[in-house]
């Protein structure tokens, strides 16, 4: 049973890209609990990006024993927030444009078919910060970057949450 | 004097699930017939034949392939052969291995675009569920759901070992592959394709059995005629009403244009109208070029070919994805890695067309290049653009049919009508809604 560390996101599209840009420092800062391969990651967090949740991330998720995803976040929240969440059903719900492509699935729909599928789900937390502008083009908004430094600390507790609870991690 | 009530209804669907493309479509009837009907596409011009020109020949792979993450190997295949006929060399009749590897690559894209298509996106019209995700709630079609998935994973998988990668592959270029896999890497594909090819045959008889709307149009169907196999990347272009021209000759009798309600060009017949392209053209046209594990599941349907129904296109992208998988095993079987993976190519003028067939349909690739290799003008038509104009005929002839049943569900077989194309509007867009207004 292996954890992950997943960013969703675009870089090319501004603060779309706040979760590849935290996995990837995260990696940086905590470099001896991180990996990027998919074997050999016994006491290892294996870290990923995905510029959109993909239908491979159902196996990925179903032999999983625990998953974080970072992604940007809209809602009414002030920019840079940073949001927490332990994923259960009802959590996420389907949002209109996500559910039309054809070509792409929203964490919506990965998490749900995912659960539908394969039952226990693992733990799945979602982390997120509140997106200021998703325009095209690299860079994220001062506000959205500022908060990078509090995120990492806080998936890293969560992270000696796993590694207290499942004896996973070094 | 009398006056004669007239009764409004208005249907509005924001966001059309399952299709790929932003636009809208908007239906006005009076006293029970159709006064306006537009499929209005106005997701944004994406230049990318401007894009093209200016750039180094062999960049054009690359650059097309980004123009869809379903079918990228489609854009790959119909430029890299429209750039060696410009060239003036055929890479498969100097390098076999690379031509069967192409079309190997080609199989992968048809197993993991038709499985998606087949049970995530239209399946689900059929049985009554709004989505494949309470497809998978459902105990008895959860099976489908984990088996078109295991599907499309193959499929993905095949992409992964020939291209380099699942989406926007790296690894063909214009002369053939950077590099040719070896013999062990696709064999080790093959219990995964043998289980491929048992669920392949089981979901033909599985789309066989599903509720078909009756509807019946007189199409020309047009698509890609091969001397011996069911066509991918080579062919002739032939139509259901006698065309039999070589590529070359294809803007002699086709042609794109602009209409005021679409961002996306419509073609037609030059001398006519509208035409379908995509898996039931290809199987119809195609019949009698089916592998024979493929042939002899579609026999013991109960499903007729010619069919002119475009809702059993479901069933011909299974029969087409079973053709896949079986096609992928034999090829595979077969495969020697070659000593050159790629032809040397002198770098000439030229110009170069080349048709190859998408998922959903023939995808026209034209490139004029100068003696630098530098393109000079390009030209794609997208299998979706190619449709447009006929999913309106047949929406102008199927709304009547369905107008005296509730709202949702007028609206719901006319998503199912539009669905049945399996569009990609732009090859890169996001949702269309539907207007339907009725007086």
């Amino acid at each position: 049973m292996s954890s992950y560390l997943i960013g969703v996101g675009n870089t090319w599209a501004g603060d779309d890209g706040i979760g590849p840009a935290v996995v990837d420092a995260f990696q940086q800062q905590y470099a001896a609990f991180c990996t990027t391969a998919s074997n050999n990651t016994l006491g290892k967090l294996i870290c990923r990006n995905h510029a959109q949740p993909s239908l491979e991330l159902i196996d990925l998720i179903a032999a999983a024993s625990q998953v974080i995803f970072v992604d940007a976040v809209v809602s009414d929240a002030p920019a840079g927030t940073i949001h927490q969440h332990c994923w259960h059903p009802g959590l996420l719900t389907q949002r209109t444009v996500s559910r039309a492509s054809s070509h792409g699935f929203g964490l919506y729909e990965i998490l749900t078919l995912t659960n539908k599928l394969h039952d226990p789900m693992p733990s799945v937390w979602l982390m997120g910060v509140e997106a200021k502008a998703m325009e095209p083009g690299s860079g994220l908004s001062p506000s959205v970057a500022a908060a990078i430094p509090t995120l990492i600390e806080q998936i890293y507790q969560l992270t000696l949450t796993f590694v207290q609870a499942k004896k996973e991690l070094p | 004097m009398t006056t004669q009530a007239v009764t409004q209804k208005t249907i509005k669907v924001d966001y059309m699930a399952r299709v790929e493309g932003e636009g809208a479509l908007d239906i006005v009837t009076e006293d029970g017939k159709i006064t306006h009907l537009q499929l209005r596409i106005f997701e944004p011009p994406r230049f990318f034949e401007a894009f093209l020109r200016g750039r180094e020949f062999r960049e054009a792979p690359d650059i097309t392939a980004r123009i869809c993450g379903i079918c990228p190997v489609a854009y790959q295949m119909s430029s890299v052969h429209a750039l060696e006929t410009a060239l003036g060399v055929n890479v498969g009749t100097k390098i076999p291995a690379i031509r069967d590897l192409r079309r190997l690559f080609y199989c992968g894209e048809w197993i993991e675009s038709h499985a998606l298509h087949v049970y995530m996106l239209h399946a689900p019209d059929f049985l009554g569920y709004e989505s494949a995700i309470s497809m998978a709630a459902e105990p008895t079609l959860k099976p489908a759901v984990e088996r078109g998935l295991r599907m499309k994973k193959i499929g993905n998988h095949l992409l992964k070992i020939i291209g380099g990668r699942e989406v926007h592959p790296i690894n063909p270029c214009v002369g053939g592959f950077y590099q040719a896999p070896k013999a062990s890497e696709l064999q080790a594909l093959r219990d995964d394709l043998l289980w491929g090819l048992e669920a392949s045959l089981e979901t033909i008889a599985w789309t066989a059995t599903l509720p078909f709307p009756d509807f019946t149009q007189d199409y020309e169907y047009v698509a890609l005629r091969h001397p011996d196999e069911y066509p991918m990347n080579e062919g002739r272009v032939i139509s259901s009403q006698g065309l039999d021209i070589p590529m070359a000759a294809y803007e002699e009798y086709f042609t794109e244009e602009h209409v005021a309600h679409s961002n996306a060009l419509h073609a037609r017949r030059i001398d006519g109208g509208s035409y379908q392209v995509g898996p039931l053209a290809r199987l119809n046209l195609n019949l009698d070029r089916l592998p024979p594990a493929t042939e002899k599941a579609l026999a013991a349907t109960n499903i007729t070919f010619p069919n002119h129904n475009p809702f059993v296109s479901i069933v011909a992208r299974a029969v087409e994805t079973a053709l896949a998988f079986e096609e992928a095993l034999r090829i595979i079987d077969g495969y020697q890695q070659p000593a050159q993976s790629r032809l040397p190519l002198d770098i000439q003028a030229g110009t170069g067309c080349h048709l190859t067939e998408a998922p959903r349909g023939l995808l026209y690739h034209h490139y004029q290049i100068d003696d630098a290799g530098l393109i000079e003008e390009a030209r794609i038509w997208a299998p979706t653009s190619q449709n447009l104009k006929r999913m309106e005929d047949d929406l102008w002839a199927f709304v009547p049919n369905v107008l005296e049943l509730p709202d949702d569900e007028t609206t719901l077989r006319c998503e199912q009508l539009v669905r049945s194309y399996d569009p990609c509007i732009s090859c890169a867009t996001h949702f269309l809604t539907l207007n339907l207004t009725q007086h």
